[in-house]
């Protein structure tokens, strides 16, 4: 395979086709760090998560966009208890400007940083090598081509950062609303209904897909679908006869 | 399915997510639930679009040569490989990458046989690549491996679409000598001063001039000469009755041991189409037997590029042949079923089609009266002892070890999940799959047949527990002299008859075919015997006498050697290179038959 300047793994070199996502990485992580100062949060602990953000973007770490989310889960933390000494939570914050622009920069951090690691390290996962089949083993690289980044993916997901945040205002609007539930406190109240909204929604949704899978079967994998069911309900009675006939076949062929 | 990258950013995000919920932290359950909603709706696309493509891809592949397209593939010859996966459905994959799996029996020599980027319904993904096959038989081209992944790299599925395209290999083109054909194929006519039948006949050719005996015609009288020579002379025209050849080739399981094209079958295709080109070359008649343990298939002598490829097609399927038997062990083959089965029908082995109970193995392994022993030799006392021994160990080992040992519940599990899909793919009917995954015997020859349908190469023992030879096949002799029988029936002059059989395993049941070569010796046909050689063994010499196999292999080779020799019958080895020269030259004899013999 041919290289050209494009799949050039210097991601500084605008003609790269990474530069896309270092140059959203790197807006993301100025956004963070001028909201973080604008809340007047720590000073140290935001320049280390610049630092952070930037050391990954350039060493593609794998840890990064996690490390970024738990310093700044740290920051508003240790914010919250020690330094503002504001036990009470302010439920009804919804829809201010400085927290859709962190969670925007957030995102658009972590997703930049996850697809220039796509772009880097891998994609795929290794294959399992299940066997001993006596293929010709071709090595095949496991990470996308950066000649296959195109503008419009960046920008689609440059454009889609601030829809997220919103519909996270709307979550968080829903869930912070006072209910009573068995006489629970709050936070146990918001945890289970975030609970159950979670996972009642994943379930609806892989039922729905399992449906449609199923009605979108081949002929092969029905019958197949149908043969595993049939032994599945006669199973017991299956075996108990298959274990007498290899018996009885076993003994002829000792005594013809 | 989730990838390591997903499923820790799953958890973490939900950890922080529960943490923020627990301390009411509403700026990181913000962060949180903008992070979650996008995984979620990462996830939902990917899955529709998944749903979406789902027996919506094809592949459309092409094989060509410089010329074109072509339809069978030669040995020793390059042919490009083109293949584009087409999606007809109406999702558009961000990110797909191809492999194509290149079959057995062929070499990759160029190009790559993988392709990534996006799939569109208008843009099919195109692998081009060149292979180049050693061996004749057949390759078998399964189709492509598809892996889907997100671009994030949180959500990976991988999937095989099926385009099975099977191709013949044809022998090379080559003559006696080996040697590769360049623009002319033969000559039409033969070159001034050869003379092809050197049999006096009927022909228009002349062959000799020859005292004048009393009975022949006046008109044969050569005038002139016999003016020169104050006697009279007469003129002898060439026969044009063309010289016969009629090839009987072994292709019972005996020959098929071995990897493809590294088996004795492999080498008498080698001799047949060598035997083969040469005769058309001199416009001789060339005819092909091709017989195993229980049916012949006979092609009878004709001349002609036609008849040549005709022959050429049979060779390549029956140097194709694979062998099998019921006496190899079950935990021999199964990790090659399965992990064909994984690469090639993934489809088939997951859970919602193909589901096994993980407690299975500890419920009900299988017993041990259902597993096959070795037998003894000889019935006395100490057999019954071992028999006993032998009994009382299998029952401790698959009533407690094997419930236990998670080898033996993996292989339970490949087993049934391997059987379920034999019994689906060739319709063994709803009951099979039970008697499968207790029936060794019968697990094993389905398993061989799944392997040989897809090309898959794998070592067979050629001798049994008791140290017999597992594909002497006895029955063979007597469908060769059959068809040696039908075959001098039907012939018209002097021909030859080769045969090309794996005799030496069976030495004292060779009385159907002797008393057959007897009558085709009685006809004045001539009999040549090729015996196949098995590749890595030395061939037969005087001074081989190297390991126990080969003097084994040397002495019955000597024992058939001897058998024939009393009828005056040649048997030489098929993997000395005067195998070829010597049917050639019985063949040259056959024209110089001096007149009267018949």
């Amino acid at each position: 395979m041919t290289t050209s300047p494009r799949d050039d793994p210097n991601l500084l070199d605008p003609r790269s086709g990474a530069f896309g996502y270092v140059a959203l990485c790197g807006a993301a992580l100025a956004v963070l760090l001028l909201v973080l100062l604008q809340r007047g949060q720590n000073l140290v602990v935001s320049l280390l998560i610049l630092s952070v953000g930037v050391a990954g973007v350039l060493t593609r770490m794998r840890l990064a966009p996690l490390l970024v989310l738990g310093l700044v889960t740290f920051n508003e933390l240790f914010q919250q208890f020690t330094v503002s000494q504001a036990h009470e939570p302010e439920l009804g914050r919804v829809f201010q400007v400085s927290d859709v622009l962190l969670c925007a920069a957030l995102l658009g951090f972590v997703a930049g940083q996850y697809r220039l690691q796509g772009l880097g390290r891998f994609v795929f996962p290794p294959d399992e090598h299940v066997g001993q089949i006596r293929t010709p083993i071709t090595v095949v690289q496991r990470r996308r081509s950066a000649l296959l980044v195109t503008p419009q993916e960046v920008s689609l997901l440059a454009v889609s950062l601030p829809f997220w945040a919103l519909a996270a205002q709307l979550a968080w609007h829903w869930l912070a609303q006072q209910r009573a539930l068995l006489e629970w406190d709050g936070r146990i109240v918001r945890a289970t209904v975030c609970l159950f909204a979670l996972v009642t929604g994943l379930t609806v949704a892989a039922a729905v897909l399992h449906h449609v899978r199923r009605r979108r079967m081949t002929l092969e994998e029905a019958t197949l679908l149908l043969q595993d069911t049939f032994w599945n309900e006669t199973r017991g009675e299956q075996r108990w006869l298959a274990r007498w006939l290899a018996w009885f076949w076993l003994r002829h062929k000792e005594q013809p | 399915m989730l990838t390591r990258r997903g499923s820790a950013f799953f958890l973490i995000v939900l950890l922080v997510l529960a943490i923020s919920l627990w301390t009411s932290t509403p700026s990181v359950t913000l962060l949180c639930l903008t992070l979650l909603l996008w995984f979620l709706a990462s996830w939902l696309v990917f899955q529709v679009r998944a749903v979406l493509v789902h027996g919506r891809l094809r592949t459309v592949r092409i094989v060509a040569d410089d010329r074109g397209a072509v339809a069978s593939l030669w040995v020793g010859r390059t042919f490009e490989v083109r293949i584009l996966l087409v999606n007809d459905g109406p999702a558009t994959l961000p990110y797909v990458r191809v492999r194509e799996r290149v079959p057995v029996g062929a070499d990759q020599i160029e190009g790559a046989t993988h392709a990534e980027g996006p799939l569109a319904p208008a843009a099919p993904l195109e692998v081009c690549y060149r292979i180049h096959c050693q061996a004749p038989g057949g390759v078998r081209f399964e189709g492509l491996t598809v892996q889907m992944a997100d671009i994030q790299g949180f959500f990976y599925r991988r999937l095989f679409v099926q385009g099975v395209q099977h191709y013949c290999v044809l022998p090379p083109l080559t003559d006696a000598r080996g040697r590769f054909p360049t623009v002319k194929r033969y000559n039409l006519l033969p070159l001034i001063g050869a003379h092809r039948h050197r049999r006096p006949g009927t022909g228009s050719d002349l062959l000799d001039l020859r005292d004048y005996l009393p009975g022949d015609p006046p008109k044969m009288i050569a005038w002139k000469a016999s003016a020169r020579r104050d006697r009279l002379m007469t003129k002898e025209f060439e026969s044009e009755v063309p010289i016969r050849c009629t090839l009987f080739v072994d292709a019972s399981s005996s020959v098929r041991v071995g990897l493809p094209g590294q088996n004795a079958l492999a080498r008498l295709v080698e001799i047949v189409a060598a035997v083969a080109q040469a005769n058309s070359a001199a416009r001789d008649l060339t005819g092909l037997c091709l017989f195993d343990e229980q049916t012949t298939s006979y092609v009878k002598p004709a001349r002609g590029p036609r008849h040549l490829t005709q022959l050429f097609k049979m060779l390549s399927d029956a140097a194709a042949l694979k062998p099998t038997t019921g006496e190899i062990a079950v935990g021999l083959l199964l990790p090659l079923a399965y992990g064909l089965a994984a690469e090639v029908y993934p489809h088939l082995l997951e859970p919602d089609v193909n589901y096994f109970p993980w407690w299975l193995p500890l419920w009900s392994p299988q017993p041990a009266y259902t597993l096959r022993r070795p037998p003894l030799p000889r019935r006395t006392p100490l057999r019954r002892l071992k028999l006993l021994a032998g009994y009382c160990a299998d029952l401790v080992r698959q009533g407690i070890f094997s419930r236990l040992a998670a080898k033996q519940r993996q292989h339970y599990r490949w087993r049934k999940q391997v059987a379920a899909i034999l019994a689906a793919r060739r319709r063994l009917g709803p009951g099979m799959l039970g008697l499968l995954l207790e029936n060794d015997e019968r697990f094993v020859l389905e398993v061989q047949y799944f392997l040989n349908d897809h090309g898959v190469p794998f070592d067979l023992p050629r001798y049994g527990p008791g140290h017999e030879y597992l594909f002497a096949a006895p029955e063979k002799v007597e469908v060769l002299a059959g068809a040696l029988r039908h075959a001098v029936g039907r012939g018209r002059d002097n021909e030859l008859f080769v045969l090309l059989a794996d005799l030496l395993e069976i030495p004292d049941r060779l009385d159907p075919l002797l008393a057959a070569v007897k009558m085709a010796l009685a006809r004045h046909h001539a009999v040549l015997v090729v015996c196949p050689w098995p590749p890595g063994v030395p061939p037969p010499s005087r001074s081989a006498r190297e390991a126990d196999k080969t003097q084994r292999l040397c002495r019955a080779y000597d024992d058939v050697r001897h058998t024939f020799a009393r009828l005056g019958v040649p048997v030489t080895c098929a993997r000395h290179d005067e195998s070829v020269p010597l049917i050639l030259n019985r063949l040259e004899r056959l024209r110089m038959l001096e007149r009267g013999v018949r």
